[in-house]
């Protein structure tokens, strides 16, 4: 059972992101399954997901990022799925990416190991709401880099209504904000993302 | 204050002889965002389920225009519709919302929707207010404590330790009579402590707000901790008391 988790702000283009990327596994023939954390007690990307015709765990009781118990029970009933090969993790958009990632990170160790050794932890992927950027960085800055941080794999999102010289000087703030080896990409995925953008999540970031 | 997250949702069902779900959630989000005033930072997304499948959209404000989706094959014409809406956004007060979507509500109204709440979310839970209100209680719940430990040669020495400042106990010896009421008032609020803390913690408790919880659960047990201490001195130390 691989997992992505889908990190960013709210409004940054997650949902829109992990439909394509669930399309894109469908296509290939493979199952996907998706736990979800929506930020009130309707929970909407539950619904769409559902809609798409994929299997969702939905998280009712909190953020994601602090609810470890409901994490792990919602991680361990997907690890038990036959056949399930991908898991896509969306958190809220007010999550704290680095304590999702961690908790993330140390779910091997907490269950049992004929489960553990079924999960692999293989892309985190970040959302950047290009649009937003500034807005972003001076009202929510602390949840912004996080998510900036622990990514594997930058999306720079609504790249198409930004104008080239504002993405350049975002892009360069990110860049700084990355981990080694990190990679970062201008996407619009409400225009749609190209096959081998979808591929390079798939990749093991880990190997 | 810090800014806080405010979350509003609801689930409705909304009826108007041939209307069209992508313009009903049109005018919803982007009567929302517009009445929150820009720039607003959070979003607002809705899902409408319609014969034939959902249409679900959600808008930031930024730039002020409202993404719209459908999936399988919903009707583009429809007499009713089920909507459910989530609004979550940062740094406005929680009536400022409220206000957005009553207003909201109103232009529907007038435009000939009928609008029946279905289910609405209990009002907003303020995690850090709630937090700051625990943490005052454990605070409280100390006092007590200090009013059991009578001035005598066991302060000294907690004195030593901490700096002295113990000394100061002297000022709640004559409320020594009152101990079993200070007791009970303090068993009362750690209980609330925990039951806030661990039995029904705040239902969405935002990251940024996690040092908070964190700090409290240790606030709680440290607290806990000196008012077993306090009310066992007696039976511990028999000789200071």
């Amino acid at each position: 059972m691989r997992v992505i988790s889908v990190v960013g702000f709210l409004g940054s283009g997650k949902t829109t992101t992990i439909m394509a990327l669930a399309r894109h596994l469908t296509s290939k023939g493979q199952r996907v399954a998706f736990l979800v954390n929506d930020a009130g007690e309707v929970q909407i990307d539950g619904t769409v997901i559902r809609a798409g015709g994929h299997e969702v765990v939905e998280i009712f009781t909190g953020c994601l990022c602090l609810m470890r118990e409901d994490l792990y029970l919602g991680l361990a009933d997907l690890a038990r799925i036959d056949g399930l090969e991908w898991v896509i993790i969306e958190p809220s958009g007010m999550a704290d990416a680095a304590r999702l990632t961690r908790l993330l990170e140390r779910f091997p160790r907490a269950i049992d190991p004929t489960v553990a050794a079924r999960y692999r932890l293989q892309t985190r992927l970040s959302l950047v709401d290009a649009a937003r950027y500034r807005l972003l960085m001076r009202s929510v800055r602390q949840l912004v880099r996080a998510s900036i941080q622990v990514a594997d794999l930058v999306f720079l999102n609504k790249a198409d209504i930004t104008e080239e010289k504002e993405l350049s000087t975002i892009e360069t703030d990110i860049r700084a904000l990355m981990k080694k080896g990190a990679e970062i990409e201008r996407v619009s995925a409400k225009n749609g993302l190209p096959v081998s953008l979808l591929d390079r999540v798939l990749l093991d970031h880990e190997a | 204050m810090k800014p806080e997250f405010q979350t509003l949702s609801r689930r409705l069902v909304i009826a108007r002889p041939d209307s069209s779900p992508v313009e009903v959630l049109n005018t919803i989000l982007l009567g929302v965002v517009q009445h929150l005033g820009p720039p607003v930072v959070g979003h607002a997304k809705a899902v409408a389920r319609v014969e034939g499948g959902i249409v679900h959209a959600s808008t930031t404000g930024v730039p002020p225009v409202v993404e719209v989706k459908t999936l399988n094959n919903p009707v583009a014409i429809t007499d009713c519709l089920q909507l459910d809406l989530l609004c979550v956004f940062h740094g406005i007060k929680y009536k400022t919302l409220l206000h957005a979507w009553e207003e909201v509500c109103a232009l529907l109204t007038r435009n000939g929707f009928q609008i029946d709440v279905v289910e609405t979310t209990s009002p907003p839970e303020r995690p850090r207010r709630m937090l700051s209100q625990t943490r005052l209680g454990i605070a409280l719940s100390l006092f007590p404590s200090f009013v059991v430990l009578k001035p005598c040669c066991f302060i000294p020495v907690l004195g030593a330790v901490f700096g002295g400042s113990f000394s100061l106990l002297h000022i709640f010896a004559p409320l020594e009579p009152y101990r079993p009421l200070f007791m009970a008032a303090s068993v009362g609020l750690l209980g609330c402590a925990f039951y806030r803390l661990y039995l029904r913690p705040p239902p969405f408790i935002v990251a940024e707000n996690a040092h908070s919880v964190v700090t409290s659960h240790i606030l709680f047990w440290v607290a806990s901790a000196l008012f077993v201490i306090a009310t066992l001195a007696p039976v511990l130390f028999p000789h200071s008391f």
